[in-house]
């Protein structure tokens, strides 16, 4: 959790600061509910919750010279490189100056556990931070996802890797070669920006049902912790991959910021939670599109690592391949041409103009380009709205007026006795 | 009422309270329309807003951690209030080994170092009962407890943590906030809260070690985990490093 | 026929015809207002139904095309009710604005500010009446048409979508106001009728009513009555 913090903040200011320390304490306590909610708890392998916690033998209660009773876990301890030593402490962290010279908060901390049940589960320290010989880690490398790691993949036998995603990431519109030229490099996200290690084997035999279940898996494979890793994985890749709040929430961390939109020349997307799409997602409606049905459809076969400028041919929401994807998984299969263009799917009402081609219902004839104005339909929708807004208080003020005027004249009359 | 007749009261009672809860719950709707139409941001401009005073929060911290970390410093001193959570700063070298210490430490454990002649004891105590523990239950830090130093004077024993005097004036100070003379009250609260510190904090070679002020024994560590707390056999950890900085007195920055 | 509690005398109101497109009308309005407003409701609330939010929401949906079916059809009905049945057209002869309501329309406010004696007499629809009755046309024209091009969303432009979403949205606030402020005060919590204006239910009005409200059409009754001392059906005017 990442935070924006003065150093030793005057006295005087303390009751400003006060506010935002609230409102900052307000974000994190949601983001961490979030988090923690049931029901992204029950979405298997995110962030263990106290019941977790409190369910999974060795995850409290455990000094490090003290047995982890979870046989898995205390056969990887072993061969820990004694960071934990230090990076067991819940207080190790800092706030320093990053490199645009903000100042951030910065999380030592690593629970073990939670580590031992994540992804990365199977992998010490120094497999991914290289070069840590000196306390001070003056002399740490920046982590490399894209490096060959010491794990074989399963399928081949050859050495694992992330750096056929790299590259993909790399060519896409969110990598420096993909980007166009001359953009802010330092905006461009790098993997952790979007993912976390999230630990998925935590109360893996509750996600299973039944302790039966793995007792199967052990007629052929002997080792426990290798199987609720298998299980955990499949089970984890069969559901669904984020809440699509979660989603909505990560690409808004740039895509609604409107510095960094302004420096890469994007439109801020900022319409999106007011269309049916993203109202039925802050309702907690999870088979609604959100970010990436449309970006990167998994059901056409896109990736969220290769999303490219919608300009491109290839892109999903080009003007040309947009009917096939608001048509997409039946979500809306009676979809014209004139339905998926014409405009945005969330209006960003900035003065922009996009170019769609118009074609006819099977997206075959003719494509003409046509030019949509789209501040002017920002200003047309505008003016609706305040058309109402107007008659709305003309009507409501006239009439709810004119009553009270009548209940008075009653009361006058009545007072009067001339009734 | 020209057509109420000669209803009993009851029913009539029944008749304006079914009618009064009705033209209540019109009454919010309308409300609530009215700020729909009018009031309302949309959500949109509500994002916008939120990332805009979010921006830097731009990372979540790729490793799990738990909540523990969000609870902060357990201590929830007056010290905290201009402090923060993770205090140390100047030290680049130790300074998240010393916020380490922190969550689990009160600051004038460091902070205050005994003079010549003066008896300190240390203390592990419950937070929020403020009872002595027990024993040493969960993960390393995080026993439910801080240690508490106390000064014994003529057999009396006087929490060292506990600065009404401090706890006043920044009470004060928060309640009458103006930009005139905050200099000066700066000033003054500065030198009057940070009276009763040591100059030098106690350093980490004089703690982590045999016969130090701390008695890792009396404070429930097992006897393994004071041997690696008094770097008995800690050394071995520290073998693996090429280079392991450890502050000293003698080699203190200050 | 009395409901009353007394015997007082009552007239014809509302005809049966007209009275059961009044119960389809308001019902029907109801569950689209209902309905239609919970797409307006924040999300936390929302969010508090958990998992039976998602089949409230599924149901949501029907009720309010059942219910926009139902109010179509009414309206549809209502027009063919004022063109060619006697009593729609003696309805919509009578509803019809004409100089006399502007007219009413300023004497009754200056009474109501204490500047003139007499309340204006007032015929069988009144002003405010006349222009209820025909902000429902309008209203009803938008959000008919809208509410078809949401329904029918995959052959219509997107932008075309965000206007018809604007107009629907914008006129159900407008009617939910102006009925409750308007209609709903007048029908319920006018002193004159309070609990309730039980025309709507047995399509009658008091002689006393009539008196107060609608004091021209009392006393044309009246006169027309002297005229022809033997009842008449005629115009669906009725007495008890």
């Amino acid at each position: 959790m990442q935070q924006s913090r003065e150093y030793k903040p005057a006295i005087g200011q303390r009751r400003r600061e006060g506010v935002w320390r609230y409102l900052l304490g307000i974000a994190i306590a949601t983001a961490m509910s979030t988090m923690m909610s049931p029901a992204f708890a029950s979405s298997p392998g995110f962030a263990a919750t106290p019941d977790d916690l409190a369910a999974s033998p060795g995850l409290l209660n455990q000094e490090e010279d003290a047995a982890p009773v979870v046989k898995a876990q205390a056969e990887v301890a072993k061969g820990q490189d004694g960071c934990f030593l230090c990076h067991k402490y819940s207080g190790l962290g800092r706030y320093e100056k990053d490199a645009k010279n903000r100042i951030v908060k910065r999380i030592f901390y690593v629970n073990e556990d939670m580590h031992r049940a994540s992804y990365h589960g199977r992998l010490n320290c120094s497999d991914c931070h290289e070069g840590v010989d000196k306390i001070p880690h003056t002399d740490a490398k920046k982590v490399d996802c894209g490096k060959t790691c010491h794990l074989t993949d399963p399928s081949t036998g050859k050495r694992f890797s992330h750096k056929d995603i790299v590259k993909d990431l790399e060519k896409s519109a969110h990598g420096a070669k993909g980007s166009a030229s001359g953009e802010e490099q330092s905006d461009l996200p790098a993997c952790r920006d979007c993912h976390t290690n999230k630990p998925y084997l935590l109360g893996v035999q509750q996600q299973m049902k039944s302790k039966a279940f793995t007792e199967i898996c052990h007629q052929c494979h002997e080792e426990s912790a290798w199987i609720q890793r298998f299980l955990s994985h499949i089970n984890y890749r069969l559901s669904m991959r984020r809440p699509s709040s979660e989603v909505v929430r990560l690409c808004s961390k740039c895509h609604a910021n409107p510095d960094m939109m302004a420096r890469h020349k994007l439109d801020v997307v900022v319409g999106f939670l007011d269309t049916f799409h993203g109202k039925a997602i802050q309702f907690g409606d999870e088979e609604v599109a959100n970010c990436l049905n449309c970006h990167a459809p998994y059901a056409l076969g896109f990736s969220p690592h290769r999303i490219t400028s919608r300009k491109k041919d290839n892109s999903p929401v080009n003007a040309a391949n947009k009917r096939e994807t608001c048509a997409q998984a039946n979500c809306h299969a009676a979809a014209t041409q004139e339905f998926a263009t014409g405009s945005k799917a969330h209006p960003s009402l900035v003065k922009s103009t996009l170019l769609v081609k118009e074609g006819d219902s099977g997206g075959t004839a003719t494509t003409k380009l046509v030019q949509v104005d789209e501040a002017l339909q920002a200003k047309i929708l505008h003016w609706i709205r305040l058309f109402y807004q107007i008659l709305i208080a003309a009507v409501v003020l006239g009439l709810g007026g004119h009553r009270l005027l009548d209940l008075y004249a009653m009361y006058r009359d009545t007072k009067r006795g001339g009734h | 009422m020209h057509n109420s007749g000669r209803a009993n009261a009851p029913k009539r009672f029944l008749v304006h309270l079914v009618m009064l809860a009705i033209g209540l719950l019109l009454a919010v709707f309308c409300i609530w329309l009215v700020y729909l139409t009018y009031f309302k941001s949309s959500h949109g401009e509500a994002l916008a807003k939120k990332v805009v005073s979010r921006q830097e929060m731009i990372y979540e911290p790729f490793h799990g951690v738990d909540e523990s970390v969000h609870a902060g410093v357990k201590s929830k001193t007056w010290c905290l209030k201009c402090h923060e959570d993770y205090a140390h700063s100047k030290s680049k070298e130790v300074r998240g080994m010393l916020n380490a210490h922190s969550f689990f430490m009160a600051c004038e454990v460091c902070h205050i170092a005994p003079k010549e002649g003066e008896r300190f004891e240390y203390k592990w105590l419950q937070r929020g009962t403020n009872t002595p523990l027990t024993a040493l239950n969960g993960r390393p830090g995080e026993y439910g407890g801080t240690i508490i130093p106390f000064k014994v004077e003529k057999g009396v024993s006087r929490r060292l943590d506990e600065n009404q005097e401090a706890q006043q004036l920044l009470d004060a100070s928060a309640a009458k906030d103006s930009d005139e003379d905050l200099q000066r009250r700066k000033m003054r609260l500065n030198t009057d809260i940070h009276k009763g510190f040591s100059p030098k904090p106690i350093f980490c070679d004089e703690c982590h070690r045999e016969k130090g002020p701390l008695d890792f024994k009396q404070l429930m560590y097992s006897p393994q985990k004071t041997q690696r707390l008094t770097f008995g056999e800690g050394a071995n950890i520290i073998k693996q490093y090429k280079d392991f900085y450890l502050p000293t007195l003698t080699r203190s920055t200050r | 026929m009395s409901g009353h509690g007394n015997n007082e005398r009552v007239f014809a109101r509302l005809t049966k015809s007209e009275r059961i497109q009044h119960v389809i009308l308001f019902t029907s309005t109801t569950l689209l207002i209902i309905t239609g407003f919970m797409l307006m409701g924040e999300d936390w609330v929302v969010r508090m139904l958990g998992p039976t939010g998602k089949s409230i929401f599924y149901w949501r949906g029907i009720v309010h095309r059942i219910a926009a079916v139902a109010v179509s059809v009414v309206c549809f009905y209502h027009l063919f009710y004022v063109l060619f049945k006697t009593t729609g057209k003696s309805w919509i002869r009578d509803m019809l604005p004409r100089l006399k309501d502007g007219v009413d329309a300023y004497q009754n406010v200056m009474y109501m500010m204490g500047l003139r004696k007499e309340r204006p007499k007032l015929d069988r629809f009144t002003y405010l009446e006349k222009l209820e009755y025909f902000s429902v046309y309008f209203g009803m024209f938008i959000v008919i048409s809208t509410g078809t091009m949401m329904w029918t969303q995959s052959y219509w432009p997107k932008f075309y979508l965000d206007v018809a979403d604007a107009l629907h949205v914008g006129e159900a606030t407008l009617a939910a106001l102006a009925i409750i402020v308007g209609h709903i005060f007048a029908v319920h919590y006018n002193p004159h009728v309070y609990p309730m204006n039980r025309a709507f239910i047995d399509g009658n009005i008091s002689e006393t009513l009539m008196k107060e409200e609608h004091s021209l059409w009392y006393e044309r009754l009246i006169a027309e009555e002297v005229s022809k001392p033997a009842n008449t059906p005629e115009g669906g005017h009725g007495n008890a």
